[in-house]
């Protein structure tokens, strides 16, 4: 057994892992992500994967029910972190297996892999409890700012976490952007990041404060201009798992059930095969606690969550 | 049950505490405060959390850490629920000269400081367990910024349960599931012919079905005249939606606090229903409050605060609270 499936397999219990460790992961992982382009080229077959939001069990289940990364590939879509309670184990797992199977499996970068919002929603928190210093945090931001922005399977999916920026309408624009950076407050990086599809006849202003919405003519125009027939993304809740939208020009894919411990939503992934069809697999939240009553999910939650 | 219900108080103080510092609270053009009165808001709610300290070191440390953690969704929501509540109380009281407010439940509840400040001809009472009024009887004598305002001496003097007995406020210490008791205390300190406000902010939620309506027949019988304005979660009644399940059971679990009629009156309609008897009933659910009584300039303002990562979730708890009004 090599030390990272030890590291792999303690993370998958999540147990606590040394920062020496992680340290080491994150520089290995960014000279891995250094040499991958803005836009990663996938083959199929391939099972794309939308917001995880620090929900390892729900992770486990996600890789349980598709397969594994030991025989499947995988594109997830980002926001590995934020929300739940083990964003530092999920993103870990992500990261020792990009390491353990580069080719298997690529990792996209949300709008929630940044400084700026981890700070807000509770990764940064989560370190400083968990190592009593946000050393850890810091070497993970460093991973953030060198994950790709998009996927393109088989030059015919665009695969991004958010959505499309009316600054760059193409593939090869997205590919000049120098992304080695905190995600900007405007501009394409933090569009592609940030932007949702919407039913609107042209660019109008998000409701989040950052990105835009765009409509089927926006994504009929991307999808003809890149040769493309699909755009892959994730950022929005669904409470089906997944929607497609503009004729199934667009599909948005939500990978984390029972969003919060709270929304009460299913998750979905969705495989693409060598014919590029797609099927989608839908998945519901663990159990807070397991057969015999020990707790999974911490249930002493900090944070008020409801209005009382 | 009764300390775990009143513990449920300092989570609506962290919340509008936590609104506040980010800056969704207050809100001049819905609240209608002029500059100085928004400028003592700020001032009221962090002099209320500074004396805390002195009285209950644990509520304080909660709320204390609360407040720097609160998120976005969390705060677009005691943002909606505050001004909605306020918008609500304000065109009641523009239009009634001579008016009184009765806040069921009131906890740490403060609103009613710019409300007298507005409304010369205003009385108000606030009500809630022993315990809760106590602790805000404290604070209020102790702050001196509040003590100030409200010109209160020091000193309780007044005998229990008036633990304030003021012309224009009064804080009564009441347990609201004793019917008897609690049409007393109305009777002592309220009038029956003039046009009244009765509040319940999170309130009924906590309540058994059969005090509750006993509760709602009792105030609506008494007073002539009458706006009830209620705010409460609802469990949800479409046959796929687990919010309200997910609820009673992640409260039960986290601080064994329950919810009696969450699922009894799941829907907007069910909830309003206990009102049947008023003349003119209307409820909204808190994310179509959102969509129809911000105005984009306020939308506008609220962005510009912090970034709203996710707007379907924010969609889903929105649409499990509802704000009700009955008029009579």
């Amino acid at each position: 057994m090599t030390d990272l499936d030890k590291i792999i397999a303690s993370l998958r219990e999540g147990k606590h892992i040394p920062e020496e460790t992680v340290f080491k992961l994150c520089l290995n992982s960014q000279e891995l992500l250094m040499n991958e382009g803005n836009v990663t080229h996938v083959d199929t077959p391939v099972t794309i994967c939308g917001d995880i939001h620090g929900q390892l069990h729900d992770l486990l289940t996600l890789f349980e029910k598709s397969g594994g990364v030991e025989k499947t590939r995988y594109i997830f879509l980002g926001d590995f972190v934020d929300r739940g309670f083990y964003s530092l184990e999920s993103f870990l797992l992500l990261l020792c297996y990009k390491l353990r199977y580069p080719d298997r499996i690529t990792l996209i970068r949300g709008n929630h892999e940044t400084r700026q919002i981890t700070k807000v929603y509770g990764f940064y928190d989560e370190v400083v409890r968990k190592y009593g210093s946000s050393n850890v945090w810091r070497y993970c931001c460093e991973v953030f700012d060198y994950l790709s922005l998009g996927a393109i399977i088989n030059n015919s999916i665009f695969c991004v976490h958010g959505g499309l920026s009316p600054d760059m309408t193409t593939v090869d624009e997205i590919r000049t952007i120098d992304r080695k950076q905190e995600v900007p407050h405007e501009g394409a990086m933090c569009d592609l990041l940030w932007s949702d599809p919407e039913d609107v006849d042209t660019w109008s202003l998000s409701p989040r404060g950052a990105g835009f919405l765009f409509g089927k003519r926006e994504v009929d125009q991307f999808l003809e201009k890149n040769g493309v027939e699909l755009i892959a993304r994730a950022h929005q809740l669904v409470m089906e798992g997944y929607k497609e939208m503009f004729d199934g020009g667009l599909v948005t894919v939500w990978s984390a059930p029972n969003y919060c411990y709270r929304c009460g939503n299913v998750a979905a992934v969705l495989k693409i095969d060598d014919d590029l069809n797609r099927e989608y697999t839908i998945f519901e939240a663990v159990q807070a606690q397991n057969e015999v009553g020990n707790a999974i999910i911490p249930t002493k939650k900090s944070q008020m969550d409801y209005f009382l | 049950m009764e300390r775990i219900v009143q513990q449920t108080d300092y989570d609506a103080l962290s919340c509008k505490l936590a609104a506040i510092s980010v800056g969704y609270l207050p809100s001049s053009l819905l609240q209608r405060l002029p500059a100085d009165l928004a400028k003592k808001y700020v001032q009221w709610h962090r002099g209320y959390l500074v004396t805390l300290k002195k009285f209950c070191r644990r509520a304080f440390g909660k709320v204390d850490r609360a407040i720097r953690s609160s998120f976005p969704v969390m705060n677009y929501g005691t943002y909606l629920r505050t001004v909605g509540i306020d918008a609500a109380i304000l065109d009641y009281l523009g239009v009634n000269e001579q008016v009184q407010v009765v806040n069921l439940g009131c906890g740490s509840d403060l609103r009613m400081l710019p409300l007298l400040e507005m409304f010369p001809h205003l009385t108000y009472v606030d009500i809630d367990y022993k315990d809760s009024v106590q602790v805000k009887n404290n604070v209020l004598r102790e702050s001196e910024v509040l003590r100030t305002f409200l010109e209160l001496p020091e000193k309780n003097t007044t005998p229990s349960p008036f633990l304030i007995d003021q012309r224009r406020y009064k804080l009564v210490a009441c347990d609201l599931n004793d019917i008897t008791e609690t049409a007393r205390l109305l009777d002592t300190c309220t009038n029956r012919d003039i046009p009244t406000v009765i509040l319940s902010e999170c309130l009924l939620c906590y309540m058994h079905e059969n005090e509750s309506q006993l509760l709602i027949n009792m105030v609506l019988a008494k007073y002539a005249h009458g706006l009830w304005i209620s705010y409460d979660p609802i469990g949800g009644s479409q046959p796929n939606d687990r919010f309200g399940t997910i609820m009673e059971s992640n409260l039960k679990e986290s601080r064994n606090l329950e919810m009696p009629t969450l699922m009894t009156y799941n829907s907007k309609e069910k909830y309003a229903s206990r009102w049947s008897m008023a003349l003119n009933v209307t409820v909204n659910d808190m994310w179509e409050v959102f969509n129809t009584e911000i105005p984009e300039s306020e939308r506008k303002r609220l962005r510009s605060l912090q970034f709203l990562d996710e707007l379907e979730e924010l969609k889903v708890m929105q649409s499990h609270y509802i704000l009700m009004k009955a008029q009579w």
